[in-house]
């Protein structure tokens, strides 16, 4: 997916075989992301757009993606947050962040 | 005295059981039983013994607090330890959880690497032992 990389992850003193199979448990959560992504795009309505932005919030850092889970988090924040400029800038700002990481076709809407 | 062995983990974010499984099976070195709800908990406790439980907030049908209600009902899990797992990060948020009766709880996302020794302290003050 264009403009996610994940970070730099701590290996250190862990046998081969286990850096091995975290790798393969990120390369299947990578390849979750999409339908995850769908999911949250095509939420019916802001509940459970909101619960599954929190999901993606509390797993993305876990495999190594903590912009992707801070992005999650911040959107999932503001749609529980009374409805403002503020707050409807702070949602479009993580909008936009979760997009650069997940889209895979920046043009689409 | 026992040690901390077994750990039941109930989480519905399947990636997020994955991990745990990962993190405290495979670099922890536990006996790890995962399942993705607070019904599915009630059931497997009393077979699998745990010496301590993770336990997600968040959770369709029966919420994390829900569910640690319903644990504590059997008698296998007297006296044994409950972590919750959040995502939720404000402190007022915490604080509310923990009055539901939890040990203690570790915020999401959390690092496989470490979360073995990360539960230990709360396995430890769970059994009422002194935390180093």
């Amino acid at each position: 997916m264009v403009g996610l990389l994940p970070d730099e992850f701590p290996f250190e003193g862990q046998p081969a075989a286990v850096q091995a199979a975290f790798l393969k448990l990120r390369d299947d959560f990578v390849a979750g992301l999409p339908q995850r992504w769908a999911d949250i795009k095509g939420a019916r309505s802001d509940a459970v757009r909101h619960q599954a932005l929190h999901r993606l919030a509390g797993a993305a850092g876990s495999y190594g993606f903590n912009a992707l889970g801070q992005a999650a988090r911040a959107a999932a924040q503001a749609l529980t947050q009374p409805a403002s400029a503020e707050n409807t800038a702070a949602f479009q700002s993580a909008w936009q962040s979760l997009r650069h990481l997940l889209d895979q076709d920046k043009d689409t809407v | 005295m026992s040690d901390l062995r077994r750990i039941l983990c109930v989480e519905d974010d399947a990636d997020i059981r994955m991990i745990l499984e990962f993190s405290l099976g495979t670099v922890g070195g536990y006996e790890v039983c995962c399942c993705a709800g607070g019904r599915s908990a009630v059931q497997l406790a009393p077979d699998f013994r745990p010496d301590l439980v993770l336990l997600d907030v968040m959770m369709p049908d029966l919420s994390g607090p829900e569910t640690l209600v319903a644990l504590r009902e059997l008698p296998v899990m007297q006296g044994v330890p409950v972590v919750f797992l959040t995502a939720k990060a404000m402190p007022d948020e915490l604080e509310q959880l923990l009055q539901h009766g939890a040990t203690g709880l570790i915020v999401k996302p959390f690092d496989p690497m470490t979360l073995p020794g990360d539960i230990r302290p709360y396995w430890e003050l769970g059994r009422g032992r002194p935390v180093a």
